[in-house]
């Protein structure tokens, strides 16, 4: 009986030594978070540890994994509830119309709007601070370019800079969308 | 194809961003439109995740062991293991043995002095084992290897004899160290074999990728090695060279394959023994001290090896009866 448990447990420490990284790397991706993606990870080994018919045979586990893995990290993310304003407000703007050039729509882009919506909002997180501010007081807020200069004390060559410079970078996270489109 | 759900998935991995971005993405990730793009999309995520290591792995080892109740069974059977080792001890007074099973149990596990495990992996076979690190480790025939149940402290040490491939889990904090009869490689996140056979003059420790430091000659010379390089220490002479290495040589019994390269029918015969389950016959002096070289593919059976190597050398017979193998010199 203490042979028994002993070889499963060594079996056990054997295939949770070669999974568990795998397992608790690809949570940390998609989590962002070390706390989390070892809940996440450590959850789903002890729940399998209670069911060694499922991994003792590990040659079909890697699919399976991935599967308990995803489904794992759904469920924590299917509690959090989502402030919209933000992308409503970039709705609003109309920022996308302006963005997107007629020559390059097609009607397949609809389908990939909410992407779109997101690749902006993430482009415009990891901008520089003023920039940001300048571009957000300028789309979303509707104020002139002189406006926004008397009101954060700034040359107006700076403002139209700022929004210049946010403008041709959004074309580019669009365009790399686009090109790898044209040219799969 | 390259396509939109594609970028977002890459564009959030790859960057830190403000908490109510992670909602948001979160929410994006988990509706239902796109779902089939999507779930291709993280299945070609978790291909290209990382499986060989991750931060933290020893803490989250014990945190498992506990949670399973793996760390109480080892505690058990180590203090048994103690009681029993006590008991057999018959010498020793009753009165002694009484008060050890009153004190043992009351102990905690012991952590300074962690138990030693030992994989032995016997002739015509060989083995790969994940070490507590995450490292692992590929053992040829007659290699003993012995490890910790856990590393503790400032070092990862493992004991070799015999020839293993390790693939060393990065961890810099963490120095891993084999250590041999005639010398000792540290490494740092990396690839490499030693070849430490008690039965042979040459020992060899061959890096494959990343870096190691080879001490020899009790420690008091080393050598850092580069990626494909070689460090041979004959023991007899005591002297050590580097050399560019073939890595498909030095990697060649992991698939199976016999690779030797100049080497004396002696040599040939102990390497062989190794390999097969049987045992050679032979008196040595009567072979020549002649070089051969000399590959022989994965399945190749002992028969097939042999007629070859009669050929080869011209000057020998052999004969198998049962798990024997009789090579003769041709009169």
């Amino acid at each position: 009986m203490d042979n028994a448990n002993h070889d499963k447990d060594a079996r056990f420490e054997r295939f949770y030594a070669a999974n568990f990284p795998k397992v608790k790397n690809f949570a940390w991706l998609l989590t962002k978070s070390e706390d989390d993606a070892e809940d996440i990870a450590q959850s789903i080994f002890l729940k399998l540890w209670m069911k060694p018919e499922l991994w003792e045979d590990d040659e079909s586990m890697a699919g399976y994994l991935y599967v308990v893995t995803r489904n794992e990290i759904f469920g924590l993310f299917k509690h959090q509830k989502v402030e919209k304003s933000y992308t409503e407000r970039m709705t609003r703007s109309h920022l996308l119309d302006e963005l997107w050039d007629d020559s390059t729509s097609e009607p397949l882009e609809k389908i990939y709007y909410k992407e779109k919506l997101l690749l902006i909002e993430m482009a415009l997180k990891r901008m520089p601070e003023r920039r940001r501010e300048v571009f957000e007081m300028s789309r979303f807020d509707g104020l002139s370019n002189k406006e926004i200069a008397e009101r954060l004390d700034m040359p107006l060559r700076t403002v139209e800079d700022h929004i210049y410079k946010t403008l041709l970078e959004l074309r580019k996270v669009l365009m790399f969308v686009i090109l790898f489109r044209i040219f799969p | 194809m390259k396509n939109s759900v594609r970028d977002v998935i890459d564009r959030y991995v790859d960057h830190e961003y403000p908490a109510e971005l992670d909602d948001k993405f979160r929410s994006w990730l988990t509706d239902a439109d796109n779902a089939e793009e999507k779930e291709s999309e993280l299945s070609r995520l978790w291909d290209s995740t990382d499986s060989a290591s991750v931060p933290d792995m020893e803490q989250s080892m014990e945190r498992m062991r506990r949670l399973t109740g793996i760390t109480d069974r080892r505690t058990l059977r180590s203090m048994r293991r103690r009681l029993k080792m006590w008991r057999a001890s018959a010498a020793v007074a009753v009165l002694a043995v009484a008060a050890a099973t009153m004190f043992i149990p009351m102990r905690p596990a012991d952590t300074s002095q962690p138990d030693l495990l030992q994989a032995y992996i016997p002739k015509a076979e060989m083995h790969t084992l994940t070490l507590p690190d995450g490292t692992v480790a590929m053992l040829n025939a007659n290699s003993t290897l012995l490890y910790p149940q856990q590393f503790n402290g400032s070092e990862r040490c493992v004991y070799l004899t015999g020839e293993a491939n390790f693939k060393v889990n990065p961890d810099p904090e963490h120095p891993f160290i084999v250590k041999t009869a005639d010398f000792q490689v540290t490494a740092l996140g990396t690839e490499f074999n030693v070849a430490a056979y008690p039965e042979e003059d040459e020992i060899t420790a061959t890096l494959l990728s990343g870096k190691v430091k080879v001490e020899f000659d009790n420690l008091s010379r080393s050598e850092i090695l580069a990626p494909s390089r070689q460090l041979v220490y004959s023991r007899s002479s005591r002297k050590a060279m580097t050399r560019d290495a073939d890595l498909s040589d030095v990697t060649a019994w992991q698939r199976g394959e016999i690779v030797m390269r100049g080497m004396t029918p002696d040599e040939i015969f102990t390497r062989l023994a190794r390999k097969y389950p049987y045992t050679f016959i032979y008196s040595p002096h009567s072979l020549k001290s002649d070089k051969f070289t000399l590959t022989f593919a994965a399945d190749a059976e002992l028969s097939e090896v042999m007629t070859i190597i009669t050929k080869v050398m011209g000057d020998i017979t052999f004969r198998i009866e049962a798990d024997r193998c009789y090579v003769n010199t041709a009169h």
